[in-house]
């Protein structure tokens, strides 16, 4: 398996508390790896230092072979590591198809000139962008709406469409930060879906943090289980089902009667 | 095609513009008048400036204090060292920029009103500055007559033919507004004035374009603030303060920070007002902190939002 993302040994501390703890992992090409762990263990942390939104304490983090570590967020997603949040993250203002082709927005044949005059090479660029923005608004279902405001949309879709600005910008590797929080149990599950479909038909890795057990069993390939900021467990959906540890971190150590 | 039509479009409105101001500084009464819209021109070439910086969602405080730069600059150069007025402007606004480049390099990682509190004591500075380094900028008494610009012996000082300057400047600094917003750099733009966080994992390195905005923002305030000197031929600490920094965005708010045209309106808006509101000096600030509350309660869109308003309204079911 090669690598496409190598995290080696990463630490990240706030004052006393160690929110990651020399947690190493690899995700390879063409896979789906999900990251679970209470609520605490550090999966968020964990993704805002692979993104370069803060810098590890220590450890390395190589991403198709190339150092990342101090890197500025967008250099690293035009490396091809793109990532989604927690929250909804749209650019509320813009409508739905103007959001995606900001996602889009590095792989721009657009020139600066050429757009300032508005010559007609830059409206060709600009037409082709669009067209295939439009084909990612399709895949994820919400092409109907690509007029509407991006703030005035639905929750549900709301989260489409975040998942689709970060696909527009072709990523190798997409971290997606509960993608299906606040879904109920048919959205959430017709996001997994979705998140399986992307990554077939754009052949990205996924690196996944969600709750929704339920989701991260039926589309993850691997998984693997932070705790207090270490890694405690690795492996197959149906391997980590069963793993003492994992059910003790969830369930705490006491009997419960 | 999208980029043609967009393109007649504008040549049609600039010339059409250009026609209509070209009997401008005939048709008004009196060398007062084109004093006045000569000033207009200058404030519209101010606040647009200062939406191109607003327009990655930061609000300068400084804004003045650029143009004053720009204006010591410019008559400095001319008075001391011989350089023509007409490079001289351009001189400035070039060393505004990259002044600019410097100090936002430093300080645009501050948002909100932290970014406005710096570019608030930028301001001060400037004016402690002008004040102080007497051998420089001759203190309080400030720099008294500066020359006009003149290209090829032709020249500029004339009110009704400055106006003509005034006029294509600032037609430029509009047309280059225009072009920016709907450029790949307006898109980064608008990406990082609407949600930061999400820009920077478009791949927007939101640093960098932040830093563009203030540098092209300030420059243009700076090549502003020399052609005021040349026109009015005197600078002073006092031309250029906080006041003046208030005032560039009480002219964005009260025209409408959505759209660069709200600038140009509010430039045509709050700039004859100190010259109308003569009789009731002293009042002129509170003047316009009543404006500024007005427009914010009742047109938070401020004066370019009032036709959308209108047709909400009219066409409410």
């Amino acid at each position: 398996m090669t690598a496409l993302l190598d995290v080696h040994r990463i630490s990240k501390r706030f004052g006393g508390l160690m929110a990651l703890n020399e947690v190493t992992f690899k995700v390879g090409t063409d896979e789906v790896i999900g990251l679970i762990g209470p609520n605490g263990a550090g999966k968020t942390t964990c993704f805002n230092v692979v993104s370069g939104n803060t810098s590890p304490t220590s450890g390395r983090i190589s991403f198709d072979g190339q150092n990342i570590v101090g890197l500025k967020p967008s250099r690293i997603v035009r490396m091809g590591l793109s990532r989604t949040y927690q929250a909804t993250s749209v650019f509320p203002d813009s409508t739905v198809l103007e959001n995606v082709m900001r996602g889009a927005f590095t792989r721009s044949e657009d020139s600066l000139f050429g757009s300032i005059i508005g010559s007609p090479a830059s409206g060709t660029a600009r037409n082709k962008e669009r067209a295939a923005c439009m084909e990612i608004l399709e895949q994820v279902g919400i092409a109907h709406v690509h007029d509407h405001l991006a703030g005035s949309l639905p929750y549900g879709y709301q989260r489409r469409l975040g998942v689709a600005i970060a696909f527009a910008s072709r990523p190798k590797l997409i971290m997606m930060d509960e993608p299906a929080a606040g879904l109920n149990p048919e959205e959430s599950q017709a996001m997994g879906a979705l998140i399986r479909a992307m990554h077939e038909s754009e052949r990205a890795s996924v690196l996944i943090v969600e709750h929704d057990m339920r989701l991260v069993m039926d589309i993850c390939h691997r998984i693997i289980v932070l705790d207090h900021g270490e890694l405690i467990a690795a492996g197959s959906p149906d391997e980590i089902r069963n793993n003492p540890k994992v059910i003790e971190a969830y369930l705490g150590t006491e009997l419960v009667t | 095609m999208i980029g043609k039509t967009g393109l007649t479009v504008r040549l049609g409105l600039v010339i059409a513009a250009s026609v209509v101001a070209a009997f401008v500084p005939g048709l008004l009464p009196n060398l007062f008048y084109v004093h006045i819209a000569n000033l207009t021109l200058l404030s519209g070439i101010f606040a647009l400036s200062l939406w191109i910086i607003y327009s990655v969602g930061q609000l300068s405080f400084g804004h003045a204090a650029f143009a004053g730069v720009g204006a010591y600059m410019s008559a400095l150069l001319s008075m001391r060292l011989g350089v023509p007025p007409a490079i001289g402007v351009i001189i400035a606004c070039l060393a505004t920029a990259g002044m600019a480049v410097l100090l936002g390099a430093v300080i645009l990682r501050l948002r909100g009103v932290y970014f406005v509190l710096v570019t608030f004591l930028f301001g001060q500075m400037f004016t402690l500055l002008a004040l102080n380094w007497s051998d420089l900028t001759n203190g309080a008494n400030g720099l008294i007559s500066i020359p006009a610009i003149t290209v090829g012996g032709f020249s500029f000082g004339p009110r009704p033919v400055f106006f003509y300057l005034a006029f294509a400047v600032f037609l430029a600094v509009l047309l280059f507004a225009w072009g920016l917003k709907r450029s790949t750099f307006g898109r980064a733009f608008d990406s990082i004035h609407q949600n930061i966080d999400l820009a920077e994992s478009c791949g927007i390195d939101t640093a960098r374009y932040q830093v563009i905005a203030f540098a092209i923002g300030s420059g243009i305030a700076g090549l502003g603030g020399a052609l005021t000197a040349h026109y009015i031929r005197f600078v002073s600490p006092d031309t250029f303060t906080f006041h003046n920094s208030v005032a560039f965005i009480t002219m964005l708010v009260v025209g409408g920070r959505s759209l660069f045209w709200g600038a140009v309106i509010g430039a045509a808006v709050i700039t004859p007002l100190p010259e109308l509101l003569r009789d009731f000096e002293g009042l002129q600030h509170i003047i316009y902190g009543a404006i500024l509350i007005l427009v914010l309660r009742t047109l938070p869109g401020g004066l370019i939002s009032i036709p959308s308003v209108l047709r909400r309204k009219g066409g409410g079911r």
